[in-house]
């Protein structure tokens, strides 16, 4: 299926999933129903039919987790208020296979560096771990620690292109301290990752819903494009004018801007168009602060 | 409470280990300072107030800090310190949530550093002058109370130390420390009220009205000098008739005479701040309001206004109290 861009993405909530193997992706393609987007190739990429889950599969590593989040990020058209998830596998020294952990912690090997995802899904409340990524795979890390080879590419990266709540890692313990990551099939990761789509399901619920009013919070006042191409206007003023529609927005909801368009030949620059609307906000918003 | 963040360097203090034994079930998540959580950018103040953790840390640096100019309650030297940075309620006009990155709760245990900050700065003054100590800036004084045991421990102190006035200020009816024990003449008890409408629009999360004037009433009746904070001032419909019935209700349960001081004043925010609280709530009503840019870059009312507003207050609060015990917030 080919997709324009710019119906790549729901602005009513979106969620991308970022996964170092096809192995770990595999389910979640399933579940979805998610189908290849062909125009990127750089990393696979898929997408559902109304642009609420996306997913990029990045290969293994942290570089490479980076780098496949941004590269989807740009694909989205860096569409504003996205959910991130980093759904794989991560060892753990004395976990049981196929458990499921959420990230509350990670730490990265090589520099030390820490992030703490913020712990505010229902999903997965009171089950989270800290994890260590690590450049190569080795010993596990003491007490209750995973360790993966993505996170600590994919958080910081993820983080920039939306607030740290909606960026979130699971991972799937997949070798511990008696099963080593050599012995790792392909087919047992998906297995197990199936086996937990129940709960990654309800992360990504409560994601999407948290990405649509975070989209709803960063979207611009109703008017805003229209007026961009009526009239001119200047950067400063631009921004005067996404505030003033914003207010007008709140103080006015029932009524709409036809006195501006009706007198369009009237108002012949930005800056009358911003002094038309600051009279009218302001005969009413010094009012009715509060209603009674 | 389901997850809780805990510096290293006090995960063997005897309050953390009260705290997680309270708590069994909640996640623990090691970090070094708690500012690695708390003031990383990037974090949405509005999304993590639906389910924010704890953070138990220690207090470093400045523990206790002046007051800004215009606020006091009689004292000439004022200060405030913090044990707790934010609160369990989710008032839309708090200016928290414009000073804070995160809206996780976090928790200074060690309150004994404290103490001595506090001690220290007594020093610094004549033994005959009463020095005033606010606990409510930075979070409500009472509303953890079960959890953190901060008046339990402050009230001794400064039971010992009749020349420090503190104020607890709250919007909480966590008031049972309070009616347990004698009051202390030096221990002002302040409470956070707002006209009904405000109270139910605009206080999301703290107790109502009707709620927080039973715990004024109970407190009152123990003894103790009791504070009515009336700040900030919105601009409302009926605002005379608002705040008349709210007057009218204080009196009603407390006598005058144990009024110990009222304080007032408009809503004011410097303008980087007022501009991180209307990004998060771009939709709320009181951001939409038309402030006005002020010398020294605060956002308010117009002059007009503001002053219409205090003034009609400061009538109100008149009839019923000198005028020695009224503190305007700004300033005449």
């Amino acid at each position: 299926m080919k997709q324009s861009e710019e119906k790549l993405i729901n602005h009513e909530g979106a969620l991308c999933l970022v996964t170092a193997l096809m192995a770990e992706a595999k389910p979640l393609i399933d579940h979805y129903r998610l189908v290849k987007v062909k125009d990127h190739s750089a990393f696979p990429t898929f997408s559902d039919k109304d642009g609420r889950v996306l997913l990029i599969v990045s290969g293994i590593g942290k570089v490479l987790s980076a780098a496949a989040s941004s590269s989807l990020y740009h694909i989205s058209n860096e569409s504003v208020g996205m959910a991130w998830l980093n759904v794989g596998i991560a060892g753990h020294r004395d976990c049981d296979l196929g458990e499921l952990r959420w990230v509350n912690k990670i730490e990265d090997a090589a520099s030390g560096k820490s992030w703490y995802p913020p712990r505010i899904l229902k999903t997965g409340a009171r089950r989270g771990s800290a994890l260590m990524t690590v450049d190569q795979p080795g010993d596990y890390p003491e007490g209750d620690t995973l360790v993966d080879m993505e996170a600590s590419g994919f958080y910081p990266i993820a983080s920039r292109f939306s607030t740290r709540e909606l960026v979130q890692c699971v991972k799937v313990v997949s070798d511990n301290a008696d099963k080593s990551w050599r012995d790792l099939k392909k087919g047992q990761v998906s297995e197990w990752i199936k086996q937990q789509m129940n709960e990654i399901a309800g992360g990504v619920e409560e994601l999407l819903a948290l990405s649509a009013d975070e989209m709803k919070r960063c979207s611009l006042p109703i008017g805003y494009d229209d007026m961009l191409l009526a009239w001119h206007f200047t950067e400063t003023e631009k921004h005067i004018l996404r505030k003033l529609l914003s207010r007008r927005q709140v103080l006015m909801p029932d009524t709409d801007l036809p006195e501006l368009y009706c007198r369009r030949e009237a108002v012949q620059s930005g800056a009358a168009v911003l002094r038309l609307l600051r009279d009218s906000i302001e005969k009413v918003g010094d009012e009715i602060i509060v209603r009674g | 409470m389901d997850t809780l963040y805990i510096e290293e360097e006090v995960l063997d203090h005897p309050r953390v280990r009260g705290m997680r034994e309270r708590c069994p079930k909640a996640e623990t998540i090691i970090c070094e300072r708690y500012s690695e959580v708390f003031n990383v950018k990037g974090q949405n103040f509005r999304w993590q107030k639906r389910k924010p953790s704890w953070i138990l840390a220690k207090k470093h640096g400045r523990m206790v800090l002046p007051t800004p100019p215009e606020y006091g309650i009689g004292c000439k030297h004022n200060f405030y310190f913090s044990h707790i940075l934010n609160c369990p309620y989710d008032c839309r006009y708090c200016f928290l949530q414009g000073m804070f990155r995160s809206a996780h709760q976090v928790w200074f245990v060690n309150y004994e550093d404290i103490q001595q900050a506090i001690d220290d700065t007594l020093s610094e003054y004549p033994e005959d002058e009463i020095v005033g100590f606010f606990s409510g800036y930075d979070g409500d004084s009472l509303a953890l109370e079960n959890l953190t045991g901060f008046a339990d421990n402050f009230l001794p102190f400064f039971e010992k130390r009749p020349r420090a006035i503190l104020e607890l200020r709250t919007k909480s009816v966590n008031v049972k420390t309070l009616t347990s024990r004698q009051a202390l003449e030096n221990v002002v008890v302040a409470f956070s009220l707002s006209p009904r409408q405000i109270a139910e629009k605009l206080e999301h999360g703290a107790p109502n009205f009707d709620q927080r004037l039973k715990a004024l009433r109970k407190v009152a009746e123990q003894g103790w000098p009791i504070g009515l904070r009336l700040d900030p001032l919105i601009a409302q419909a009926h605002f005379s008739e608002e705040y008349q019935r709210l007057i009218d209700e204080i009196f009603a349960v407390v006598n005058p005479d144990q009024v110990h001081s009222v304080t007032y004043g408009p809503m004011r925010f410097p303008e980087a701040m007022f501009e991180r609280m209307s990004r998060l709530y771009p939709d709320e009503r009181l951001f939409a309001a038309g402030f006005e840019k002020r010398d020294g870059g605060l956002l308010t009312y117009a002059p007009q206004r503001e002053e219409e507003m205090r003034a009609e207050l400061r009538r109100l609060l008149a009839e019923r109290l000198p005028v020695e015990k009224l503190f305007d917030c700004v300033g005449s």
